[in-house]
């Protein structure tokens, strides 16, 4: 009965998330678990770079409760075009469950999990303890930003309690992992923070109050996210005392804020915007509604019910998700009982300009499905994480799908597609009129690249997929996609040009520019097909010659060898602009250019290059030199006029 | 001792691995009759399952149901523990069995109790 609810949860969401209203995700459902075990509680997050990092619990084949040993906790990550060999990331002996994951912003992973293996035995004695007497509690790994994993270590349990799990963590401003957790003495339980600080686990402290400042005792599950501005938004629930919502800045958290009062509710979510409205949606039991608060100018609004037909999910874990985009919209999904068919499929409504939008619905009549989740990323596309049985072998499958950031219905008269997340243009689909037989919807994804073109290019970190796969025009389409300055530097922009990704070889194919705009920094291709681009340029090698030290006198003499790092020679414009030799001051101040050219920067043979600045009456102190070509940086030296 | 010195003497060597043979099994089911007057608890038969089994198996069962039934089970399971064991963590191990949401309703048949 739950098998569209997954399925469904993922396209509802995903198809609210994107520019299109009836939009639904055009890329295909990927299986990413290996393995004969059930997959359950995915979460994923995405890094600076835009790659997904994901993890999950997996389940002996029929292991139907949280019990004995368990083949525990696995990560993968997405390169932009697949995900890699799930890696088992728990060492348990014991049952281990319910992940959570952050990225910081030097890309290193963190990850926190409920771990029986290090847990308090129930008897007393010390671990191991015999089986099904141990109690859980919270362990913690994390993965550098080049794929070093750290040993596993556990957290704090609180002075007065005997065990600690449902753990979230979330990134703070300074950079720390924070982490939320319940933690119990048998009989009450309150939620507690902890965070990493100089090298330790600070002393956990009891969070879970209501607005009077009373500690609540009936506490065991909290959600939390991170926004821009680093403040950690969390929501805890109380089967008592209801919702209550804080934020923490600083390390200081706000006032208690009871965002709803029933206690009849559960399955409590949050979303953040990148400028810090918060949308909080909760389940409520007696009524089977989904329910939406949320602040607009930091204002709270009345709770908007959703739904009154929402469904739980297998294992009693949230069935619906909110999450947010570069637009401030918001997008709350559900699973909803579908009586036609026996099965749940899922609803969702957006958030857009200050109006909750109808309801959509997506229904793929799929297998059955669980423990449904959506993620953003860097470029508003929506990742959508669920597990799925498989009905020839009764294993539970951890699904992944991507909703792409930008999605379009395009009409047999053509139009243009741009994908702008954060208000910044990335890549403009031009279709003309006539080149579609029928109006088709059409995606664009911006996200990582796969990987480098090559060690002699410099490789602009942003793929663009273009979908549906297969989709062809009469006439090409044309895709503008635009660069920044800082992007290309080291590289030779004029050669700047496109890639098309081979999936199955791992191989770039280059093609051809049909025009280019290096003063704009943006360049035309042509589409004959859709698939994965990536844009590169030849990497430029600089050697200085001179300056080797102090500067003495009142003429500063430079030399300096600039090639391809192919080896090849660079073959410069019959133009002065073209290589620029610029002397800046310690404050970043241009005080002098030089243009190629006699008394300017002259070149000798083919890849040599010198000149000399007058610096008479020049103050003693720091300066740089610095190499631009065609107005791209290519490469910098530091040196000290005395 | 100079008994039996003589009684083996007399015995033919060829047949003297056969009376230790003889006496041996005599030992071994003079053993067993008296285990068996003595331990009855020895008789094979299908071991009782113990208490925490017990509540695994009230918690497969309940999570097995359909959600809505679920809180109403493991209470029930709270309160089975409660009457069992007094020692806390002892009860708390078992109520675990309900994670990953039915927990807290486990707890409440232990208050109950």
């Amino acid at each position: 009965m739950f098998k569209k609810l997954l399925l469904s949860l993922i396209l509802l969401l995903s198809a609210g998330l994107i520019f299109s209203q009836d939009a639904n995700a055009l890329g295909n459902p990927i299986k990413i678990s290996n393995s004969s075990n059930d997959v359950a509680f995915p979460q994923t997050v995405a890094d600076s770079k835009g790659y997904l990092h994901s993890v999950w619990m997996e389940l002996n084949p029929g292991q139907t409760i949280f019990l004995g040993l368990n083949p525990g906790i696995y990560y993968s990550k997405w390169n932009g075009d697949t995900w890699s060999t799930p890696l088992k990331i728990s060492e348990n002996t014991d049952f281990a469950a319910n992940p959570s994951i952050a990225v910081d912003s030097s890309d290193t992973v963190h990850v926190t999990w409920d771990d029986n293996t290090y847990g308090n035995c129930a008897d007393g004695n010390p671990p191991p303890c015999r089986p099904g007497s141990s109690l859980p509690v919270a362990a913690y790994k994390t993965r550098s930003s080049v794929g070093v994993w750290s040993a596993v270590s556990t957290l704090p349990i609180p002075a007065g309690t005997v065990s600690n799990r449902n753990a979230r963590i979330a990134i703070n401003s300074a950079n720390e992992p924070n982490v939320f957790f319940d933690a119990t003495d048998v009989y009450n339980d309150s939620i507690y923070w902890t965070r990493f600080t100089a090298g330790a686990w600070t002393t956990p402290q009891i969070i879970s109050l209501n607005e009077a400042g009373a500690t609540i005792t009936d506490s065991q599950w909290v959600d939390v996210k991170n926004d821009n501005a680093g403040n950690i938004h969390l929501v805890y629930w109380s089967w008592t005392q209801s919702l209550h919502y804080r934020k923490l800045t600083n390390n200081v958290f706000s006032t208690p804020f009871k965002v709803n009062d029933s206690g009849n509710m559960e399955s409590t979510k949050l979303g953040a915007t990148p400028a810090g409205e918060v949308f909080i949606t909760w389940y409520q039991v007696y009524d089977t509604s989904v329910n939406v608060r949320w602040t607009q100018g930091g204002v709270w609004q009345l709770p908007v019910a959703l739904t009154t037909s929402a469904q739980r999910s297998h294992w009693g874990y949230p069935i619906m998700g909110v999450t947010t985009d570069s637009k401030e919209r918001a997008h709350v999904g559900w699973g909803e009982y579908d009586t036609s068919d026996g099965l749940v499929d899922l609803k969702y409504r957006s958030f857009v300009a200050g109006t909750w939008q109808t309801t959509q619905d997506v229904d793929l009549n799929n297998n059955n499905a669980d423990t449904p989740f959506v993620y953003p990323d860097v470029w508003d596309n929506q990742h959508f994480m669920w597990a799925e049985k498989n009905p020839s072998t009764n294993v539970w499958e951890l699904m992944y799908r991507v909703n792409e950031g930008t999605i379009q219905t395009v009409p047999t008269t053509g139009g243009t597609i741009t994908a702008n997340p954060f208000n910044i243009n990335q890549v403009t689909l031009t279709v003309p009129s006539g080149a579609l037989a029928a109006a088709a919807q059409i995606g664009i994804q911006v996200g990582p690249v796969p990987e480098s073109v090559s060690p002699t290019q410099v490789t602009i970190p942003k793929a663009y997929t273009f979908r549906p796969d297969g989709l062809t025009f009469s006439t090409p389409a044309t895709a503008r996609i635009f660069y920044t300055t800082a992007e290309v530097a080291g590289a030779d922009e004029t050669q700047l040009k496109p890639w098309v990704w081979d999936s199955l070889t791992s191989t770039w194919t280059a093609q051809t520019v049909t025009s280019r705009s290096t003063g704009q920094n943006w360049m035309d291709i042509s589409l004959s097909h859709f698939s994965l681009y990536g844009i590169s340029a030849p990497r430029i090698v600089v050697e200085w010659e001179k300056p080797t030290k102090e500067v003495k006198k009142d003429s500063l003499k430079y030399s300096f060898e600039m090639k391809y790092a192919s080896g090849d020679n660079i073959i410069l414009a019959n133009d002065p602009q073209a290589l620029k030799v610029i002397l800046k001051n310690s404050e970043g101040n241009i005080l002098q250019t030089q243009l190629l050219g006699k008394k300017g920067v002259e070149q000798h043979g083919k890849d040599e290059f010198s000149g000399k600045i007058n610096i008479k009456n020049y103050q003693s102190g720091n300066y740089t030199l610095e190499v631009l070509l065609n107005d791209s940086f290519m490469s910098s030296k530091d040196l000290v006029i005395e | 001792m100079n008994k039996l010195k003589m009684i083996y003497n007399k015995t033919d060597k060829k047949h003297l691995g056969i009376i230790v043979l003889a006496q041996s099994v005599l030992l071994i089911l003079l053993l067993i009759a008296l285990v068996q007057k003595n331990a009855p608890s020895f008789t094979i038969k299908a071991a009782e399952p113990t208490f925490s089994e017990i509540i695994t198996q009230d918690a497969k069962t309940c999570l097995s149901l359909d959600p809505e039934s679920r809180p109403v089970c493991a209470r029930t399971a709270g309160i089975k523990i409660a009457g069992y064991t007094s020692v806390a963590t002892e009860r708390l191990a078992e109520c675990l069995k309900f994670r990953p949401y039915y927990v807290h309703d486990c707890q409440l048949g232990l208050a109950q109790q």
